[in-house]
């Protein structure tokens, strides 16, 4: 009755699709997070030149220092193509390399965050101030966790690169991990489009909301 | 299976069945707050479409449940064959994704026609504007054009097209006038209007009909439609100065109570000329002062209390207004209505020095009852 | 994956390693077994659906009367609000997936989920979230908002205490095991079917828990966003809800319902695949209309997208808003009819037996034609005007989700409990308890259309007796105490037929679908040898051949018996071993979540936890001995 082959349960010996089930995990994982920041971005635009006060977002943005971290962020998502690729060509000194450098653009990119939250609070824009801050600050800074976990694994990733343990016939791990960072990466263009290119010139609302018995 | 356990089993349920229609026939549809009682153009017209498609559904209702009846019964195991194996009927399926496509369109006609029939508003220049406010826990009705304000009781004429301006000042509440028209929320930062038209004098009943807090259940209000010339009385009744009052008389020392102890949220004059104007600004006032100090401030928003001796109900209505249920409620608000913003703020009720005695408690529902004009003159209407 | 070649392993001293014993607390703690795991996962939300049941029983007795003081206002508000929150997310949810865990591996031929300690994550969050949500009764008061936490009445200007705190941050915890479970289950159909099996052979009720994963793992995320917005307004000040800053209470409604109606959906879906089982194994015939049961499922999972503002007509979003969304809403009624007429057509013709899981089945078309004809009257939206809020809804979507999802549960314990267990659960005593669950529901809930066409508000904790509600209210604390008693009958008839054993063997009812042909209870790997579909109900036509040949009169059945595993040699079937560390990232999770309402310092601990069980689960082999990369 009993087979002959030892069947080990992780081995995705019925695998309907060829996809294999982490790849396939992280593509729907991908598609729940897309709601995630959808949600987050539909609360930006909803609330969109809705604050009672200042600061305003012409007051506190400034385009071109995020642009360049924008620049680094987009970058890196390049690294992890080439750290991807090196991997899969067994080339590990430079697939080393390239996942080290976009572990740094990540941390790069964490820093200008950190440095543009303290600012922005050093000028009196909080989550508390207005609708403006509550929608930003939440959504950057999730967007920011995003990032960082991404950082974190990808560190994760290195050290077992560095002994060893990922190579070329595991790459698919980096290759997930690399889906992830990409997603981050394009969520990052939208943020970067809505909350700063087309708010930028958001100054005093145009009408403030009638309040009880004004009328 | 034997016939005898089928009746075991079908009995009870179609007992049930029974017994539940036979119950809910028994009410009948006498609540103050029915929706059947229709009262108005706007509820008969939702009650006219709730008929509508319940009629259907009862059709609907007869088949469906037929069928499976019949079906669990009439092929109940009989042996141990297979019966014959059909696996689908694209016929059949297609017959019965049409046939309630074709239902649906009948019913969305009238209903679309009913949303705009009921949520366009009627031409302002012919209707009465009344602006209503929510509050926790009662309603607050201004009347911008006639400059009356009130509280916890909407007064219409008859057969006039009414326009509600909607509004809360704290949370959501809904109002809702059963026997007139379904509800509208009462949004903060958001106005709504309500189109209500009430065919014939009464008095109605309306309640809050959105989870708005601890005293939820005890939001009510009344809506008093009057005749066209009554409510012409009762306009100029909103605007003609209480009776005077006996130097020294019970009620006399109760106006000096309810002024020293009172009136810092309870406005109780506003026939006075300009009066209008200065209680919505108080009104905002003391609802900034409570914002400030949510826990200890002595001022709160609070209804008004102009001609409060002509109101029918005290505590959005809860209770008859008269001088036992006046000075019951005076005494401790908890006793009729919990989580009053009065009993948690007023110094009367926080401050071991300001308790007032039972004496001077009726003293100043004396005044308060006193508080209408020296005539009689808007007739009495029954419930509706 | 394992099958590489690995150059030489660098292992850290490993504090947990994978336990290998199958006895007692520990393995329960460690288990990565789909089967235990729904076990537990029935276990914990039949409990929490005893817990609802009380909330419920008190919320009737308050009303039986008019102005009764059984139940203090505000503690009334805690009770209708955990009762809602307790059965939809504690109860109906958990529930399927209770069932999800079980049959789903089972149906598709599987060994296990495609993520083994994954589930078990889910499990482990999921219980501890239940709790988190529960010790609000305990520290100052639960959650008196409503299920629906409409701000600014939720807000902590208007609801200071920790309640709504606590129901959001419970939500959200909730949150991340059902995403997580949805991740799994959508991965482990599409890609775990056995050879031969695909998608348009797969079982319904695998059908329907694809459907409902794919609404979970795109619905839960939004009602995050919401928790993650109220509970940044209650605990750090932002202004998402604050009216006085600007603020939209409305748009937190559009965010909840935006999630809440496919939740409704996920809530109901999983009813309708165990119903699609039952129907046609007690017919002794096959579904009718099989394509267009499934399509019709992913027709409703879709259209659920489009109709949330139904919710909100009363809203004041304008007659545009409410005459697109009243026709978005009738449309779902084809859908579902579709379902309807297949499933009647179903017992149409077939040799129908009456067993206690049939006839909850049948109840469950019942009454949830009941409650999907009730919500054709509230589509029609200036109808709803006078219905929004009132007990009238009340009624409508108790026979949605009573009359609907929890009939279909208990008829899917009494369908499958044989698999779980190995003995059956007594007939009589199952009759007297469908009997009497039929019976009190709609004591309880038929009358509340009543009462709510007769302008009965909702959530009222108190009425006068001059508004003629009494009698109704009467009948419907009635029918919740009959309802009681039938709870009391299951578990009755549980701890009887517990001690009756009647051994069930594999195949009890002569059922259709692969979890049928093997051992009940199954052995931890399941099958023997992973089967290769043929057909839809692929055990059926092994064990009747003769219907493939187009032959319909005098079938004979096949001797063919269930897969024998008492001779298998075990160690041939590698399995993964148990896992510490699930347990732990819940925990983790837990204490982080009560950090951000209390002290920053329960976070680090709890994000360590996390941390720490993240690298641990991620640096374990998947048996402790072979040494394998997993």
């Amino acid at each position: 009755m009993s087979t002959n082959v030892t069947i080990h349960h992780g081995e995705e010996i019925n695998n309907s699709t060829g996809v294999s089930h982490k790849k396939l995990l992280m593509w729907t994982f991908l598609g729940s997070d897309v709601m995630f920041f959808g949600t987050f971005i539909a609360t930006f635009m909803a609330y969109r030149n809705k604050s009672l006060n200042g600061p305003y977002p012409e007051d506190t943005l400034n385009i071109p220092i995020t642009s360049v971290s924008t620049f680094v962020l987009l970058m890196s998502s390049l690294g992890i193509v080439l750290a991807l690729h090196y991997l899969k060509e067994a080339k590990m000194g430079l697939a080393k390399f390239w996942l080290l450098l976009v572990i740094i653009m990540g941390i790069i990119f964490i820093g200008f965050q950190i440095y543009e939250f303290s600012h922005f609070a050093h000028m009196g824009m909080t989550p508390q101030v207005n609708l403006f801050g509550s929608t930003f600050f939440t959504l950057t800074s999730l967007h920011g966790a995003h990032v960082s976990l991404g950082i974190l694994w990808l560190i994760f990733l290195l050290i077992n690169e560095h002994r060893g343990n990922l190579n070329s016939g595991n790459a698919i791990d980096l290759e997930i991990a690399g889906l992830y960072w990409h997603f981050v990466d394009i969520v990052w263009i939208v943020i970067f489009a809505l909350l700063y290119l087309i708010t930028a010139n958001d100054g005093v609302p145009p009408g403030s909301i009638p309040w009880i018995g004004g009328h | 299976m034997t016939k005898k356990k089928l009746k075991q089993i079908f009995f009870p349920l179609f007992n049930s069945l029974f017994f539940i229609f036979f119950i809910s026939c028994g009410f009948g549809f006498d609540s103050p707050m029915s929706t059947f009682d229709a009262q108005g153009p706007v509820a008969q017209l939702q009650k006219d479409l709730f008929l509508f498609v319940f009629w259907l559904a009862v059709v609907v209702f007869f088949l469906v449940e037929g069928a499976i009846l019949y079906a669990s019964y009439r092929y109940r195991q009989k042996d141990e064959k297979l019966p014959v194996q059909i696996h689908g009927n694209a016929k059949l399926e297609l017959m019965w994704t049409i046939l309630p496509s074709i239902i649906i369109v009948i019913i969305a006609v009238p209903t679309v026609m009913g949303i705009w029939k009921t949520q366009v508003m009627p031409d302002e220049e012919k209707s009465i504007i009344v602006d209503s406010i929510g509050h926790q826990w009662w309603f607050e009705f201004r009347y911008p054009e006639e400059e009356i304000v009130t509280a916890n009781e909407l007064h219409i004429p008859e057969n006039k097209d009414v326009i509600v301006n909607i509004e809360s000042q704290d949370v959501i509440h809904s109002f809702w006038i059963p026997k007139i028209a379904g509800k509208i929320d009462m949004v903060p930062n958001h106005q709504n209007k309500l189109w209500i038209k009430a065919d014939s004098p009464g008095i109605y009943y309306g309640q809050c009909a959105e989870f708005c807090g601890i005293a939820h259940a005890l939001m009510k209000f009344r809506v008093v439609v009057h005749t066209k010339e009554d409510f012409e009385e009762w306009k100029n009744d909103m605007r003609t100065p209480p009776a005077a009052l006996n130097p020294g008389s019970e009620e006399d020392e109760g106006r000096k109570l309810f002024i020293g102890n009172c009136s810092m949220c309870h406005t109780h004059d506003s026939y006075k000329k300009a009066a209008y104007h200065k209680e919505i600004q108080n009104q905002s006032n003391r609802w900034e002062e409570w914002k400030k100090d949510k826990e200890y401030s002595a001022i709160v928003s609070a209804p008004n209390l102009t001609h409060f001796g002509n109101r029918l109900t005290i505590g959005a209505g809860l209770k008859e207004n008269n001088l036992e249920t006046l000075s019951n409620w005076i005494e401790n608000p908890d006793n009729i209505k919990i989580g009053t913003r009065m009993k948690n703020h007023a110094a009367i009720y926080n401050s071991d020095d300001q308790f007032l005695t039972s004496n001077e408690i009726d003293q100043i529902a004396k005044y308060l009852l006193s508080l209408k004009p020296d005539r009689v003159s808007v007739t009495t209407y029954t419930n509706k | 994956m394992s099958s590489i070649a690995k150059p030489k392993q660098f292992q850290l001293p490993r504090i947990f390693p994978r336990p290998k014993s199958h006895k007692g607390l520990w393995y329960w703690l460690a288990t990565v077994d789909h089967k235990k795991i729904g076990t537990m996962y029935g276990l914990v939300a039949f409990f929490w659906f005893l817990v609802g049941g009380i909330e419920a029983l008190l919320i009737r007795l308050q009303l039986g009367q008019a102005e009764s003081s059984i139940l203090s206002p505000e503690v009334y508000n805690q009770m209708f609000t955990m009762h809602g929150t307790t059965m939809v997310f504690l109860v109906v949810m958990p529930l399927s997936a209770a069932f999800f865990n079980w049959i789903v591996p089972l149906q598709i031929g599987a060994r296990d989920v495609a993520f083994p300690r994954l589930n078990a994550l889910s499990l482990w969050v999921f219980i501890f979230g239940t709790i988190l949500m529960n010790i609000s009764w305990f520290v100052g008061g639960a959650p008196n908002g409503g299920w629906f936490g409409y701000p600014p009445n939720s807000s902590l200007g208007f609801n200071p205490g920790n309640g709504i705190t606590y129901w959001v941050m419970g939500l959200n915890i909730l949150g991340v095991a059902s995403i997580a479970a949805g991740l799994n289950f959508i991965v482990t159909i599409i890609n775990m079917r056995a050879p031969g099996m695909h998608m348009m052979k797969m079982p319904v009720f695998t059908w329907m828990t694809l459907i409902t994963s794919v609404l979970i793992v795109l619905a839960l995320p939004i009602l995050a966003v919401a928790g993650i917005q109220l509970t940044a307004d209650r605990i750090y000040g932002t202004n998402f809800f604050n009216s006085e800053a600007g603020g939209d209470p409305i748009f937190w409604q559009h965010i909840f319902w935006l999630f809440g109606h496919p939740e409704v959906y996920i809530l109901i879906l999983p009813a309708m695949g165990i119903v699609s089982e039952v129907l046609p194994t007690f017919s002794r015939k096959p579904l009718f209309g099989y394509t267009a049961i499934v399509f019709a499922g992913i027709v409703i999972g879709f259209m659920g997208w489009f109709v949330w503002s139904h919710h909100m007509f009363t809203v004041g979003l304008g007659p545009a808003a409410n005459t697109a969304f009243t026709i978005t809403t009738m449309l779902i009624a084809i859908p579902t009819g579709v379902k309807i007429f297949n499933w009647i057509s179903t017992l149409w013709g077939g040799s129908i037996k009456l067993n206690t899981s049939m006839l909850f089945s049948i109840g469950f078309i019942a009454m949830f034609t009941i409650g999907g004809l009730s919500g054709v009257t509230h589509a029609a939206s200036p109808s709803d005007a006078q219905q929004q809020d009132t007990y009238y809804v009340v009624a409508h979507f108790h026979y949605v989700l009573f009359g609907g999802s929890i009939f279909a549960i208990f008829s899917g314990i009494y369908y499958w409990w044989p698999k779980f267990t190995g003995w059956l659960l007594d007939e009589k005593l199952g009759k007297i308890n469908f009997v009497l669950m039929f019976i009190g529901f709609n004591l309880q809930f038929g009358p509340m259309h009543w009462l709510g066409l007769n302008g009965m508000p909702r959530r009222i904790y108190t009425y006068t007796e001059d508004m003629g509600w009494e009698d109704s209210n009467l009948a419907a604390t009635l029918g919740g105490l009959i309802i009681a008693i039938a709870v009391l009958v299951f578990l009755g008839n549980v701890i009887l037929s517990k001690r009756k054993k009647q051994n069930s063997g594999g195949d009890p009812w002569d059922a259709r679908t692969l979890e049928w042909s093997i051992a009940s209870p199954p052995p931890h790997y399941n099958f023997v040898e992973i089967p290769k579909v043929k057909h839809i109900d692929d055990w059926w036509y092994r064990k009747y051949p003769e219907l493939l040949e187009g032959n319909n009169q005098n079938i004979k059945k096949q001797k063919i018996e269930v897969e024998d595993s008492s001779n298998v040699d075990e160690s041939k079937i590698h399995m993964p071993d148990l896992s510490y560390y699930p347990l732990i990232i819940g925990v983790g999770l837990t204490i982080a979540a009560l950090g951000v309402m209390y002290t920053f310092a329960l976070v680090t601990i709890g994000l360590i936890m996390v941390f720490w069980g993240s690298i641990g689960w991620s640096t374990e082999p998947v048996n402790e001995d072979s040494k394998e990369h997993h």
